[in-house]
């Protein structure tokens, strides 16, 4: 398993989605608009892409049910921030993975019990903690107003999925 | 096309096909070429897929959703006309769609496949035939150098000559780690898809006038391999490899050689051990253009490698990778 590869994929997309302002310091910049709406819909697009490879491939029914609910909140978040922004006259953009949901999503699609399970808990631990970031970013400082409401009615759903994500990481 | 109404156009077509496609012999369903375009992304279903899997090697007739080969869509414009083509795999994948086009670009068709693959290559068998076309099906296991020899003996009789070699038949077998893969799981990777194209091309090359083409199916897994996938990626580096030095060796000759580098295609490769059960559900989501690669998008590559017009290109790979990838 790459192992490495799959941390430096990790962290890259960390970096990417803002995970590196997610500190209690003031962000230099609001989030432009179009930025958001784009990592949100990658987050999402990648969350639904690996929770349907791990409702397969995966024989823990922990793993399975976590999966089942990424599925059921992630297509919700993402359907609320669609109809946010249409409401706000624009149109959404592709539902898109972006360069390291691609790297991830490909990374788990090589992945085998016991690897798989343990791989998929530490993906799902980064890739909240960078969603989280995003949304909590544009859900304080984000131009639009329908669109910050969408930001702020994910948060709470991302932080739960975090922390049960980080409780699954954690344990032996 | 609408998935649904294509699919069910693609199972009268293909499972009935004597009967029920109402056209008169070597007529195809279509008389002109499309033109015009389409967007990319909802040419073809997109995942998730079905979870799914077959015994080794895998029909395309039972996978969900079928794969598109060409069957309805190809329509040839005399490309190839009297060319003679053995093409390995020919049942289904990227084999099957190039042996539709082929035919129905005026060339005679030989497949080999295994066995157990009977009831695809029948399909194919009948596609080269409506298309007025000499089809030779030639069934075998390619880890057999005698059988290699035997199999080009039997396309060069069949046909009346050779002059386009497409090594195209692959063993692909997906184990997470390399201490899964058994001494003689990897030789039968290896056998498969280095020691076969090694005995076919030797054996075809007496019979290769100036003008013949070599083609070899490589992957983005030559350049960019999976960690699932240890043995088959190197073999597919080493197809990428044979393309070029024999494109040196042969030049002199008038012989081409080139390749194909496709990127995740919908084949019984996948479902029948391939890729990983996670892997088909979720297939071709890592591509940039949102889902895996249908047969007959490669179609037209094998076409172009073949004929006459392509007579510069040689040494080369073409790709058809969604956006991810090389080359």
């Amino acid at each position: 398993m790459s192992n490495s590869r799959l941390l430096i994929a990790s962290a890259a997309f960390a970096i990417l989605i803002g995970g590196g302002r997610a500190s209690s310091a003031q962000p230099t910049k609001p989030m432009p608009t179009r930025d958001f709406v784009q990592a949100a819909q990658a987050s999402d697009a990648y969350e639904i892409g690996a929770a349907q490879d791990a409702i397969t491939q995966s024989h823990d029914p922990q793993v399975q049910a976590f999966a089942q609910q990424m599925i059921r909140d992630h297509t919700r978040t993402s359907q609320t921030l669609r109809q946010a922004v249409r409401a706000s006259g624009m149109t959404p953009p592709p539902i898109a993975l972006n360069d390291d949901g691609e790297k991830m999503l490909s990374a788990l699609q090589s992945l085998r019990e016991p690897d798989f399970d343990k791989a998929y808990w530490r993906q799902q631990a980064l890739a909240h903690q960078s969603a989280l970031a995003v949304e909590q970013d544009y859900a304080s400082t984000g131009a639009d107003f329908n669109i910050r409401r969408a930001a702020q009615s994910a948060v709470p759903i991302i932080q739960q999925h975090l922390q049960m994500a980080q409780q699954m990481q954690a344990a032996p | 096309m609408e998935d649904t109404t294509r699919r069910q156009l693609m199972t009268i077509a293909t499972a009935g096909v004597a009967a029920s496609v109402a056209t008169s012999a070597g007529a195809q369903p279509e008389q002109q070429p499309r033109g015009g375009k389409q967007n990319p992304r909802d040419k073809y279903p997109k995942p998730p897929f079905p979870p799914q899997s077959q015994p080794f090697p895998g029909l395309a007739g039972q996978m969900t959703p079928r794969p598109d080969h060409g069957e309805l869509s190809y329509v040839g414009s005399g490309r190839l006309r009297g060319r003679k083509a053995l093409i390995t795999g020919g049942d289904s994948g990227m084999g099957r769609a190039a042996a539709i086009a082929y035919a129905r670009e005026g060339a005679d068709v030989a497949i080999n496949y295994l066995p157990a693959e009977e009831p695809d290559a029948r399909e194919v068998v009948e596609l080269i035939r409506r298309a007025g076309r000499t089809a030779v099906p030639i069934p075998g296991d390619l880890r057999s150098a005698d059988f290699c020899r035997s199999l080009v003996d039997q396309a060069v009789q069949g046909l009346g000559g050779l002059d386009t070699v497409v090594s195209n038949a692959g063993h692909q077998k997906s184990n997470a780690s390399i201490l899964d893969i058994s001494d003689e799981a990897f030789d039968w990777t290896i056998k498969t898809n280095i020691y076969a194209p090694f005995w076919i091309i030797k054996a075809a090359l007496p019979h290769l006038q100036p003008g013949s083409v070599i083609i070899g199916t490589t992957s983005e897994q030559a350049y960019d391999p999976s960690s699932d996938l240890y043995d088959y990626a190197q073999t597919k580096a080493a197809t990428m490899n044979y393309v070029k030095s024999l494109a040196k060796q042969l030049g002199p000759k008038g012989i081409r050689v080139n390749g194909v580098a496709p990127g995740p295609i919908w084949t019984p490769l996948q479902v029948s051990g391939g890729a990983s059960e996670g892997k088909v559900v979720t297939f071709g989501a890592t591509a940039p253009l949102g889902r895996p690669g249908q047969p007959a998008e490669l179609a037209g590559i094998y076409v172009r490698l073949a004929e006459d017009d392509g007579s510069y290109t040689t040494g080369n790979i073409y790709g058809a990778g969604g956006g991810q990838g090389q080359p």
